[in-house]
């Protein structure tokens, strides 16, 4: 019992000081820059070329890129985290002291999937309020475990990502950059289907392609049988992936110790 | 000239040329490029819009990628410890701004020739009709355009490591009103006056035209001197903040801090 | 306040008895002459020492770091007239006393090799302008000794201890009498109505140092033959007349003769005492007339010129008393004259001289003098009055705040202030040293000072410039490295990153391609330079930023922490490149935390806490701060401890004691200004193994620094 109060303590207090330091110099400009900055524009920018190609309707890619906030914020908060642990050092003592290692490196993520969360319970209503989306038809019950759900898988591609950090200094650009690719792979501005058949293989791989498509269809009035199929994929994906991304990280975390990988920032 | 050259090699190989502005420079604008083409597809067009898909691409990956490199130019020398020495040394800041911005632009057109190439030998986009002196022209008034907002930007910086977050306020609003991926008209009427500010957005208009056809004209000429006059009023107003940068940084003391 | 500028006079010296005593532990009677070396000396901020002999007309101009060599500035081998103040100021930092740069022009009206100690007045006079510049105490003994030890080691000349004491000992109106082996001496106040006339018959002979060489010789040859005879002879002190007779025989002839003037020598010395605590004149005179007959008879160091001088005066009524004096061969014969006859004796032995010889003896009355002295000092530099000074740094009420901004939603705004007007000038040539703790404002100076920080009030120049408004000028003529690993491009070699800087600084391209190899040999990183900097250990990094800050080759160096980081061997080598380069007379503002470090590099220190100067002087001086106690460290074990404070207890008001714990061993703590009473008291129990360990050390700067920081000192 007080092995597990120990753990939950320190997963908590890994996840505090993690989400504290990255903040810490942080103003509410800064905040809501790095929170709306990016975001936000980048629908915008979709929701123009999108325009431009013909769609009335912006819908889809809104929510799309509502849904996609809570990811955002998880895999940039978790590898800009270890990164800067990195940086300044702290990775060696982190990774020489006893602590056990999942709450250690689980706990990293917590305030960055809360903060997605909290954001994407404003960002919703915000969407339908200043862009008149149409969620006349909602199941807002089956929307939040949706959205609870998409919160907690993407915790896995951020670990594995953190890994990448872990493996390079310049892990976070490479990170960073590939979440980009997150607008095209995983139905955030069109649908799956209308990816190269090679693609939609890739996208089916991936956490938060499901998790997505249920959370458009509750939106959209769907009732649980419809959606439960691919919340349980979603799960187990996602689970998959936060398996991936701690073994990865127990593996360099190894492999470190044998060559010194982390001492050369 | 000394000074130019090492500049720019310590730049290139030292800032420049890292993982990320590489990254930028290529999957950007595949990104990009790509759900503008899948949206054109899906919204059942015949055909997208190279110009606007292909080519704005890689002007998007190339906007990023100098966005990019003069903030983490900065970062990086405050975190190293160098930006003191860059300021407390007899050359002045201004001056490695200029050098550095320009190896950043010039290495970023990369992204831009590459685009170019995709379009033409991938998508077989003709260039038989293309106003080639007009489009080269338009392309060294869209270089000039961004290097001066990357030693504005550059400057900013310096300013305090606060202002990254202005960065993030800046890459997508002007890739948004400059309009890289799509004509300018498709905005609101509002957002097109906002647009009208930035010195890229002429150039890129100019540049379309001369890949479409003649554009050697009276118009062209007119958005080729709009382009530069703003491009130079940034420049002015960078030199202006220069002056400022350089006495607010040594009062607040943000040269060394990360 | 420090002295800066000022006037030594140190005298020469006469024997009156116990010639060649000196050197076979015999008691001797010199008295310091009014005849002296005159030095003007001013302070000089940096390390080198301008010497202008001007009886020679000879200048000559070094560097405290270069004396093991021998050399001048330029590298060439010190000139003989040199070696005797450079050995004294060589022996002095042998010995561990802060010796500063200075220049000085001496002139002296000794006869020089007149047997008048004209080296030793030079070398004791140097001594003291060390000592009045270092501003630290030393008795007239340990000085002499120093001085001693110099002209045997430095100057490479055989000498014994007499004329360096009187030189330096000298008391007006009385004799010295001196015990070459115990140290004790006492002064004796010479005859009334007698007067010193000195003779110098004006002959020199080269052949001094032979032939006192073998005489010292034969001394120690007797000295070997009678400690077979009596065990206990350690000199030839040891031996009366008679026991010396009575095995003379034994000895060669001329051995035998050197020898017994010796021992003859000092019994006479112990009688001509008597005479003169009685006050009998006469009877002493007679002594020395006695002795001359030894020297020349037994000793054999006189000549012609000498025994005619001391006949002459033998033969004149009113001369108590004649003798050569010194060596011997020439030189000079010292006379005891009756005061209402003196005009007329220098005058009687001058014609009677120069008609039986026709020579021009030098003759001149002498009175005995004070030993060598500040005669005259200055706080100030009396050129300042007329030229305004350019100070390499020269900051003024300098006050640094810093204003931070906290909280999410409510912004608080909170100043620090780091620095709190501050004022200190630093001239050109010095080393100035900035200590204090952590978050002191050491950094935050420096930073004001490099033109990386704009002071929020308080104005600065640099070599003369306005910081505000000449800061190009100011940054192309000051260099500056930041402790720690960063300001370097870790993924650039040493080359490539000393290139970059060198575009910075607009170096010519030729210039560049000359300095860089020059300068990564001057920090020892020869071989590296085309290495990547990551690679590098923090040591290797640190000195190439010493590197980097040296490329424009700058006048004023800010050295913030240079040797944090660095491996013993590491620093040592950095902390004399740093010597070099103010040898090369740059002025360097270093902050640092070793204590050892500011000591042994800076000329003056500033101790720094929470924006405040606490204390700005000279190491020596500010050590002075807690007085100069010796401190006595004592471990003993718990059980022995009740012992020993029985014994402490005996020391009433000698010492300041405190305790410090530990399990097993008790420290004891004793700061003492007499520490010979203390250890003598302690070292019984030592033998008997209650103490433990015991160890005397003087107060270091470490000890001032710890002080002043926690406010025990003001």
């Amino acid at each position: 019992m007080r092995a597990v109060i120990r753990i939950i303590r320190l997963y908590f207090i890994q996840a505090w000081f993690s989400y504290r330091s990255l903040f810490a110099w942080s103003t509410p400009f800064n905040y809501f820059a790095s929170k709306l900055g990016f975001p936000f524009f980048s629908m915008l920018l979709f929701m123009f070329m999108g325009k431009y190609a013909g769609f009335t309707d912006p819908t889809f890619i809104i929510i799309g890129n509502i849904l996609l906030l809570p990811a955002l914020n998880g895999v940039s908060g978790i590898s800009q985290t270890v990164g800067g642990e990195r940086q300044f050092g702290a990775l060696s003592y982190l990774l020489a002291s006893p602590a056990p290692r999942a709450p250690l490196f689980l706990g990293r993520a917590f305030f960055h999937i809360l903060d997605g969360f909290i954001t994407l319970l404003v960002a919703l209503p915000a969407a339908v309020i200043f862009l008149g989306m149409d969620v006349t038809r909602i199941n807002l019950g089956l929307v939040f475990i949706c959205v609870l759900t998409l919160c907690i898988t993407t915790n896995g591609i951020g670990f594995i990502m953190g890994t990448v950090t872990l493996l390079s200094r310049d892990g976070w650009m490479i990170t960073s950059t590939l979440s980009i690719a997150f607008y095209m792979l995983i139905g955030v501005n069109f649908p799956v289907e209308n990816l190269p058949a090679f693609l939609q293989w890739v996208a089916y791989g991936l956490p938060m392609t499901r998790g997505i498509m249920a959370a458009r269809l509750a939106l959209n009035g769907a009732d649980w049988t419809r959606i439960a199929p691919l919340i349980s994929g979603e799960i187990l994906i996602g689970l998959l992936y936060i398996m991936i991304g701690y073994a990865s990280f127990r593996f360099v975390e190894r492999a470190s110790i044998r060559s010194g990988l982390l001492d050369t920032i | 000239m000394g000074l130019f050259t090492r500049q720019i090699d310590v730049q290139l190989r030292m800032r420049t040329l890292n993982l990320y502005s590489l990254l930028l420079w290529f999957i950007q604008p595949i990104v990009f490029s790509a759900v503008g083409m899948i949206l054109s597809n899906a919204a059942g067009n015949p055909a997208p819009d190279l110009v606007y898909t292909v080519i704005g691409g890689g002007i998007m990956g190339m906007w990023s990628g100098l966005v990019f490199t003069s903030t983490y130019d900065i970062r990086s020398d405050r975190r190293e410890g160098t930006l003191e020495i860059i300021v407390g040394s007899p050359t002045s800041l201004r001056k490695i701004e200029a050098i550095r911005t320009f190896a950043n632009v010039a290495a970023g057109s990369i992204s831009l020739i590459a685009a170019f190439l995709v379009a033409v030998l991938i998508y077989k986009f003709p260039l038989s009709q293309a106003d080639l002196l007009s489009a080269v022209i338009s392309l060294l008034v869209i270089l000039f355009g961004l290097w001066c907002m990357g030693v504005f930007l550059a400057n900013l910086m310096v300013w305090s490591r606060l202002s990254t977050s202005i960065v993030e306020f800046i890459e997508m609003p002007v890739a948004l009103l400059a309009g890289f991926m799509y004509p300018i008209r498709i905005l609101p009427a509002w957002m097109q006056e906002i647009s009208s500010v930035f010195p890229i957005r002429w150039g890129l208009e100019t540049l379309r035209t001369a890949i479409q056809g003649p554009a050697l004209n009276q118009e062209t000429l007119i958005k080729w001197a709009i382009s530069i006059g703003i491009s130079l009023i940034i420049y002015l107003l960078s030199r202006l903040l220069d002056r400022k940068v350089h006495d607010l940084i040594r009062v607040s003391g943000e040269l060394s801090s990360i | 306040m420090e002295i800066q500028e000022g006037c030594v006079i140190s005298p020469g010296r006469v024997n009156l008895l116990g010639e060649h005593v000196d050197y076979n532990e015999g008691v001797v009677l010199p008295a310091a002459i009014d005849r002296s070396v005159k030095i003007q000396f001013t302070r000089r901020k940096d390390r080198l020492v301008q010497l202008a002999a001007l009886d020679l007309d000879h200048q000559c101009k070094f560097n405290l770091f270069d004396l093991d060599r021998k050399v001048d500035s330029n590298g060439n081998p010190l000139p003989s007239w040199a070696l005797y103040p450079a050995g004294v100021l060589w022996m002095l930092q042998q010995r561990g006393y802060a010796v500063s740069g200075f220049n000085a022009s001496y002139r002296s009206d000794i006869p020089i090799g007149a047997g008048l100690s004209s080296s030793a007045a030079v070398e004791v006079g140097f001594a003291v302008v060390c000592q009045v510049l270092g501003g630290w105490q030393i008795d007239r003994l340990t000085l002499a000794r120093i001085c001693q030890a110099a002209e045997i080691n430095y100057a490479g000349v055989n000498c014994g201890l007499m004329d360096q004491f009187a030189c330096a000992s000298g008391v007006p109106d009385h004799l010295l009498m001196f015990d070459t082996r115990t140290y004790e001496s006492r002064p004796i106040p010479l005859p009334q109505n007698t007067t010193l006339v000195i003779a110098d018959s004006t002959i020199r002979r080269s052949l001094i140092n032979s032939a006192y060489n073998d005489r010292r010789k034969d001394c120690d040859t007797a000295v070997k033959f009678y400690q077979t005879i009596y065990p206990q002879v350690n000199s030839l002190r040891d031996l009366s007349p008679a026991q010396f007779k009575a095995h003379a025989h034994h000895l060669p002839d001329e051995v035998w003769r050197h020898a017994l003037h010796v021992v003859e020598e000092i019994e006479r010395v112990e009688r001509a005492i008597q005479y003169l605590d009685s006050g009998d004149a006469e009877q002493f005179g007679k002594l020395m007339f006695e002795t001359h007959n030894s020297l020349r008879d037994l000793f054999e160091v006189s000549c012609r010129e000498l025994d005619i001088l001391v006949d002459l005066a033998h033969g004149f009524d009113g001369c108590l008393g004649a003798r050569l004096t010194g060596a011997g061969f020439g030189g000079c014969t010292i006379n005891l004259v009756r005061k209402d006859r003196v005009d007329e004796f220098i005058e009687f032995l001058k014609t009677a001289y120069q008609r039986e010889t026709g020579l021009q003896a030098n003759i001149f009355r002498t009175h005995p003098s004070r030993g060598a002295s500040l005669k005259s000092s200055s706080a100030y530099r009396s050129s300042a009055a007329s030229i305004p000074k350019v100070y390499a740094i020269d900051a003024h009420e300098l006050s640094k705040t810093f204003v931070t901004r906290h909280g999410f939603w409510r912004r608080t705004v909170k100043s620090t202030v780091a620095v709190d007007k501050i004022s200190f000038s630093v001239e050109k040539g010095e080393l100035f040293g900035l200590l204090g703790p952590n978050g002191a404002g050491k950094t935050t100076t420096v930073k004001m000072l490099s033109t990386l920080l704009l002071p929020t009030s308080g104005t600065i120049s640099i070599l003369g410039k306005d910081i505000q408004r000449d800061t190009n000028e100011i940054r192309r003529h000051i260099g500056f490295t930041f402790g720690g690993a960063r300001g370097l491009y870790g993924r650039l070699t040493a080359v490539e990153n000393l290139r970059y800087f060198a575009e910075l600084y607009a170096l010519p391209p030729e210039a560049t391609r000359r300095r860089i190899p020059e300068l990564l040999e001057i920090v020892g990183l020869e071989g590296r330079g085309n290495d990547r900097v990551e690679t590098f250990s923090s040591g290797m990094q640190q000195r190439l930023h010493l590197a980097r800050a040296l490329l424009h080759d700058p006048d004023l160096i800010f050295l913030d922490e240079p040797t944090v980081g660095i491996d013993p061997v590491g620093a040592r080598e950095l902390r004399t490149t740093i010597k070099q380069l103010i040898g090369h007379g740059k002025t360097i503002l270093l902050t640092t935390h070793y204590m050892a470090e500011a000591d042994e590099l800076c000329d003056r220190i500033a101790i720094i806490k929470q924006g405040h100067i606490i204390a700005m002087d000279t190491p020596a001086s500010l050590k002075k701060k807690i007085s100069s106690d010796s401190i006595i460290e004592v471990k003993v074990e718990a059980a022995n401890l009740p012992a020993v404070q029985n014994t402490l207890s005996r020391l009433d008001s000698l010492a300041a004691v405190s305790y410090s714990e530990n399990n097993f061993v008790k420290g004891i703590s004793i700061t003492t200004p007499q520490p010979g009473a203390v250890i003598e008291l302690l070292s019984p129990l030592l033998t008997q193994n209650v103490i433990q360990n015991l160890e005397v050390r003087n107060q270091t700067l470490e000890d001032v620094y710890i002080s002043l920081i926690k406010g025990d000192i003001e």
